[in-house]
């Protein structure tokens, strides 16, 4: 076998080698101005605004409630359920370790936004037990001992396991493993509970949501985003948010900028409920990840080139055997245990696996928030408390902060175009 | 009160799937997500017929759809090793 080399770490998107000393010191300072700014009350701030949201996944409506409790008067519109694409398929993981050293800085404060809404009363089921990353062999064991080092310089807490304490921390584990690296401040939750809570509380301040109304066009006047067209007819606005995930490419012509944002499948599987595993962190290695559920259910996910482009979420035989696979190599333990349930669902990527956030250059008042690369689950709440400066940038002239620009800055939802020359 | 068992896997009753429908769900899918219903090692092949009843019949400000609960692989629970060996066969 020829494996002992190969780096099967695909939840470490951080590459330890390329990365920069300079870049994990930076994680930290952005994180601590980040943290800083985010202290700022942000009520009545945009009181009286009235915002169209086109959208109703994680991030629409995290955007949604964000906005609202500015003061904003918020209608959403969402073409089939709401939180129901990606945002109802995918994992729950919210975390920070693994994530590019870019991305660090605003995966933190989102689990800290993620632990403020809960301690308020959001029914996310967020808490943090950790991410483990698994090392099978010295050449994983080597790429985590430098990750340590770079995750050290942002900031971000880690713990080194050995073999016999990975043994001993995660039930199940390959006694064969060469140690594990674990995010020990790293969280998660529950899509269904967290999207029915943040439901219930935009109703409750009085938001619109029109949910099975699909968004038709944005309409312009003078250069201004003026609203939007659905069956409902015209809907009048100040300003008007995309947050259609992976059909954000959609709205290119409106936006005036190539929003080049690839629909992938991505699939996962649940067992039946295990007893014994409340203190299971979300795991990853040998190109898996899992993570249990507050149900006991554990959720087994990842990828590979075999999987497939475009919006077909039908689970695929051959995922399906790859995860079994992959997962009972590196959790012997839970080898036996039941399959009950397999979904696919869409993730949205970019070509520089950032998101687009920011203005539309077509015209004032159309902004976007999408393309967040299969993290967006992590990220929607920092991204839509950030929005509330974004705008505010826009409509009342009040300048990004420096700590804002700092860590979304590269994320201008028209950089393709700079890249590839201009468009007509 | 007669509260009838919808989910057993779940552990869903009645009144959790009206409040559910109260709450805005609109089809199944929408019924499952709020309340786990159906997501039990039987996968819904007892409670889906009584859910979509119920939301068949909750009357006015029901959106008509077509989407239903998924029904998802695999038909019945099978081993993560098992899908491994199948494969190899
Ligand atoms: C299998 C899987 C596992 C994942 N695991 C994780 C994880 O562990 N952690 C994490 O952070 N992220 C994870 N993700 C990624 C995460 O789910 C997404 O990044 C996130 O849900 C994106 O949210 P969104 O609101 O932008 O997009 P979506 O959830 O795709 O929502 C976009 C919505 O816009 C609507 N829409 C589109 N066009 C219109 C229109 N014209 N009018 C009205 N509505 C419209 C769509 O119907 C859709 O509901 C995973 C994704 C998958 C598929």
């Amino acid at each position: 076998m020829s494996v002992a080399l190969e780096n099967r770490l695909t939840m470490l998107s951080m590459d330890p080698l390329t990365t920069t000393e300079e870049e994990s010191t930076l994680a930290a300072s952005d994180y601590a101005n980040l943290t800083a700014h985010l202290q700022a009350d942000t009520a009545g701030t945009m009181a009286g605004q009235r915002v169209v949201i086109v959208g109703g996944g994680v991030i629409g409506l995290m955007t949604a409630l964000y906005l609202t409790r500015a003061g904003a008067r918020v209608e959403l519109f969402e073409a089939e359920s709401l939180g129901a694409a990606a945002s109802g398929r995918n994992a729950g993981g919210i975390y920070a370790f693994g994530r590019a050293i870019g991305e660090v800085a605003l995966a933190r404060a989102s689990m800290d936004l993620w632990e403020d809404l809960t301690l308020g009363g959001l029914d996310s089921h967020f808490h943090r037990p950790g991410h483990a990353m698994i090392a099978l062999n010295d050449h994983e064991r080597g790429l985590l001992d430098m990750a340590e080092r770079h995750y050290a310089l942002a900031g971000l807490p880690t713990r080194r396991l050995t073999p016999d304490e990975a043994v001993a921390v995660l039930p199940g584990v390959s006694p064969d493993n060469a140690g594990a690296l674990m995010g020990t401040t790293d969280g998660q939750g529950y899509p269904f509970t967290a999207v029915s809570s943040i439901i219930a509380e935009l109703r409750a301040a009085g938001a619109i949501i029109r949910d099975h109304c699909r968004v038709q066009s944005v309409i312009e006047r003078g250069g201004q985003a003026r609203g939007v067209r659905s069956a409902l007819g015209v809907t009048e606005a100040d300003h008007v948010i995309l947050c259609a995930g992976p059909w954000l490419a959609g709205f290119s012509e409106s936006a005036g900028c190539n929003l080049a944002v690839r629909p992938r499948r991505s699939q996962i599987m649940v067992t039946e409920r295990i007893a014994g595993m409340e203190n299971f962190p979300f795991v990853s290695g040998n190109r898996v990840y899992a993570r249990r559920t507050h149900a006991g259910n554990i959720m087994i996910g990842g990828g590979g080139p075999w999987e497939q482009d475009g919006y077909n979420v039908t689970s695929s035989y051959e995922a399906l055997s790859f995860l079994g696979k992959h997962m009972s190599e590196l959790f012997p333990g839970l080898a036996g245990a039941p399959i009950i349930r397999a979904f696919a669902g869409t993730v949205e990527l970019t070509a520089d696996h950032f998101p687009l956030f920011g203005p539309a250059p077509s015209m004032e008042g159309l902004w976007i928030s999408a393309g967040y690369n299969g993290h967006g689950f992590g990220l929607c709440a920092a991204m839509g408390r950030l929005t509330v400066d974004l705008i505010r940038s826009g409509s009342d002239g009040v300048p990004l902060p420096a700590a804002v620009s700092a860590v979304v800055g590269e994320f201008g939802p028209d950089r393709f175009n700079a890249r590839q020359g201009k468009q007509p | 009160m007669n509260d009838h068992m919808i989910c057993r896997c779940e552990d869903v009753t009645a009144s959790d799937v009206r409040a559910a429908i109260d709450a805005g769900a609109c089809n199944a899918q929408e019924v499952k997500m709020r309340t786990r219903a159906g997501m039990g090692p039987c996968q819904g092949r007892v409670c889906r017929p009584a859910v979509e009843a119920m939301v068949g019949v909750s009357g006015e400000g029901v959106l008509q759809s077509t989407s239903s609960m998924t029904v998802h692989l695999p038909i019945r629970p099978v081993s993560l090793q098992d899908l491994v060996i199948i494969r190899e066969q």
